[in-house]
């Protein structure tokens, strides 16, 4: 994958396969590239293994197999890793609270506005 | 009562008046000093008679039965006790005192002729056949006769003189006074005691309803009438039974029984459970009672010689038996019976209570826990719908984004606005079981402009009913420490109302009153008034779209959430209704203390 590639390439940690297929529907739509993992693990798996390097990681965080929070744990404590910023999609009414928690970037609540996703996916990524 | 002068025939007429002074002023002053005794005092006539007239004297009283009975007996000389003896003074001179109390009239026989002595008063020893000389006087008291004395000689040649029925007369008369005195005395007495034992009793059982009902548990029921049965009745054991679930009755509360005995008689009753007219059975001995003779041995074993089995009935329902134990054979009084049913029926309606609440908590029990699953599954129910909804809205916005013809940009947006009505709607059951089942809404507070929060709800609202005409005034200073979404909420739902239900057309005025120190106000008023009824119940969750007939769009639930957010503030939302417009005031401390402040997250949600 070209670095131009990477610049504009976003991970979205979703199991709600619906959602995670809108979601990425929208961002190809909008000229990322867009990747989807069905849960933490499988996220892990894809950034260790496949040496993947988003410019931002969408982190749902209740899921199967490997929530959020333990996601959030094992990217942090992996250096080539932790600089990859994240923003957390939840549902929970204190959304701010739980983003801060994660030490997450942002949050983005749940169901996920067009118009909030692209305005902080531009944040993080280039086209 | 009839006098008859003294008259002298044996000896000199003064000797003898003296001597009659002498036995009236002792009869007198004996009278006096037994005057509380009935039975001393009639032992006291005999003795005086018999002693001072001689030989014998034989005092009978009517008894309240209206028989004459013999109640005391002297002589002066008793002969060695013979087999029979108290059998012949039963009835010596029987016959006589009842023609006395019969006639009311005196018998005077100085010498007895065979014929003129009743068999009965011959009875059945050597005294009475060799009666010599009798005389029997009426014994009176206000003019009525009580009873009868009769001296008699059976040893001595002595005649009775006229001086000896004088004396005997006078004696009597005194004696009919001082025994009506004395058994006046007694009745007053065993009045007054029955009137104490009664107030004791009405004490005993006041108590018992008192306790009774203060009782926290069954437990403290029967040990309050078990101590209380035994108290009244002067018994030292007893028992509480009650039909299980299976119609057998159990010990439930017992006081000096062995657990082999309970075994032994656990489960016997002599009532079924449905019988509707139990009335309480006495057995003054159990070794003679045949339909106890199965469990003769155990009462045996136990100590046991009498039982009471008193019914406990609530509502005609027999609920089981309260049980009384005897060491000794007893017959219970009816007094007796009337307290032991009384308190039967005090513990009855205790425990009928008792069960009943036990009932209805058991029910309200199920009741919470079917509302509390039922509001869980529509929680998790809600927070599952939220997925698939949000890729259906951000699909329809990402189309709706792209170039297309009206042809589909119409269905887009009809998806899109449905979807999103939708979601509302799920965020609403969520905050509404949110609100119930976490103990309240749960708020999440930091530094707040509520002018700049009011203003982006009235321009969202502006373009989502366009057109509308809302006034925003601001006065003061609105800042505080509060949840800056959940307020959008607030001011959101109000002024979404306030243009959907008031007037078409009409303005909504909306003033923000900084003005005071330690709360600011939002008032949020339209034209029109409520419909008739519908204040009663609009805050109530599920109950304001039906008061407002249909009209809404959502679930009815959005003031109800609205006050929860503003409580969950520590502040009050407030209707004013009026006949012109209606008006919503809530107030906010702009830094509560008591309600919820900033939460944990109560768990790691999506």
């Amino acid at each position: 994958m070209a670095d131009s590639d990477l610049q504009r390439t976003v991970l979205v940690v979703e199991d709600d396969r619906d959602v995670r297929e809108s979601i990425l529907e929208v961002l190809e739509d909008n000229a990322y590239v867009a990747r989807g993992a069905r849960n933490g693990f499988d996220a892990l798996e894809q950034l260790t293994r496949d040496g993947l390097r988003p410019c931002l990681i969408l982190l749902d965080v209740m899921m199967p197999v490997m929530d959020g929070w333990q996601f959030r744990a094992a990217q942090r404590e992996n250096p080539a890793l932790a600089a990859i910023p994240v923003v957390v999609l939840t549902a929970h009414t204190n959304a701010r609270q739980a983003a801060e928690q994660m030490q997450a970037a942002g949050f983005l609540k749940k169901p996920v506005r067009l118009e909030a996703l692209l305005s902080t996916v531009e944040r993080f990524c280039q086209r | 009562m009839r006098r008859e002068p003294v008259i002298a025939h044996e000896s000199a007429p003064r000797a003898q008046f003296a001597e009659r002074l002498e036995v009236l002023a002792e009869a007198s002053r004996e009278f006096a000093e037994k005057g509380t005794d009935p039975r001393a005092l009639v032992e006291t006539v005999a003795a005086i008679v018999g002693t001072r007239i001689g030989e014998t004297c034989s005092v009978f009283l009517i008894g309240p039965d209206g028989e004459l009975e013999l109640t005391a007996y002297y002589d002066a000389e008793p002969a060695p006790p013979s087999p029979g003896d108290v059998h012949v003074r039963g009835h010596a001179g029987e016959g006589i005192a009842a023609r006395v109390a019969a006639t009311g009239q005196t018998l005077f026989l100085p010498a007895v002729a065979s014929d003129l002595v009743s068999p009965a008063d011959r009875g059945h020893g050597d005294r009475t056949s060799s009666l010599r000389s009798v005389v029997g006087v009426p014994l009176r008291a206000h003019g009525s006769v009580i009873g009868a004395l009769v001296a008699s000689r059976h040893r001595s040649r002595r005649r009775y003189t006229i001086h000896d029925r004088q004396l005997l007369e006078a004696l009597a008369d005194r004696a009919g006074v001082a025994i009506d005195n004395v058994r006046l005395l007694a009745s007053e007495k065993a009045a007054r005691e029955a009137a104490e034992r009664a107030h004791a009793e009405t004490d005993l059982l006041y108590k018992l309803t008192d306790a009774v009902n203060r009782a926290r548990s069954l437990e403290e029921v029967f040990e309050t009438s078990l101590e209380t049965i035994e108290r009244a009745l002067g018994i030292e054991r007893a028992s509480i039974l009650l039909f299980d679930a299976d119609d057998v009755m159990r010990f439930k509360a017992w006081h000096g029984l062995s657990e082999r005995y309970r075994r032994a008689v656990e489960g016997h009753s002599p009532w079924s459970a449905d019988e509707r007219n139990a009335q309480p059975i006495f057995v003054a001995d159990v070794s003679r009672d045949p339909d106890l003779a199965s469990h003769r041995h155990v009462f045996e074993a136990e100590g046991i010689a009498a039982l009471a089995f008193v019914p406990l009935v609530h509502e005609s329902r027999l609920l089981g038996k309260f049980m009384l134990y005897s060491p000794v054979p007893r017959t219970f009084s009816e007094r007796e019976i009337a307290v032991a049913s009384s308190i039967a029926h005090q513990v009855a309606s205790a425990v009928g209570r008792k069960l009943a609440q036990r009932d209805r908590d058991r029910l309200i029990e199920q009741l919470s826990n079917t509302v509390r699953l039922n509001e869980l599954f529509v929680a998790v129910l809600g927070h599952d719908l939220r997925n698939p909804l949000g890729a259906v809205l951000t699909s329809a916005q990402m189309l709706l984004r792209q170039e297309h013809g009206e042809e589909l940009r119409k269905p887009l947006a009809r998806i899109l606005n449905s979807g999103e009505r939708m979601a509302r709607m799920i965020e609403q059951v969520l905050d509404f079981t949110r609100a119930r089942t976490a103990g309240g809404m749960p708020v999440d507070r930091g530094p707040c402009d509520l002018a700049a929060v009011c203003r982006q709800v009235v321009s969202e609202i502006e373009v989502a009913h366009a057109p509308c005409n809302i006034e925003l005034s601001e006065r003061g200073a609105l800042h505080g420490i509060w949840d800056a979404d959940r307020l959008a909420q607030v001011a959101s739902n109000l002024l979404g109302n306030a243009v959907q239900h008031g007037e078409a057309g009409g303005p909504v005025l909306v003033i923000l009153d900084g003005t005071a120190e330690d709360h600011v106000s939002i008032r949020v008023t339209n034209r029109g008034a409520l419909p008739e009824g519908a204040a009663a119940t609009l805050f109530d969750p599920f109950r304001g779209a039906e008061a407002r007939h249909g009209k809404a769009k959502g679930l009815g639930l959005g003031l109800y959430i609205t006050r929860e957010i503003v409580r969950a503030h520590g502040g009050s939302l407030e209707l004013e209704p009026g006949t012109e417009d209606t008006t919503f005031v809530v107030t906010l401390p702009r830094r509560a203390e008591s309600a919820h402040t900033r939460r944990e997250p109560e768990q790691r949600g999506t």
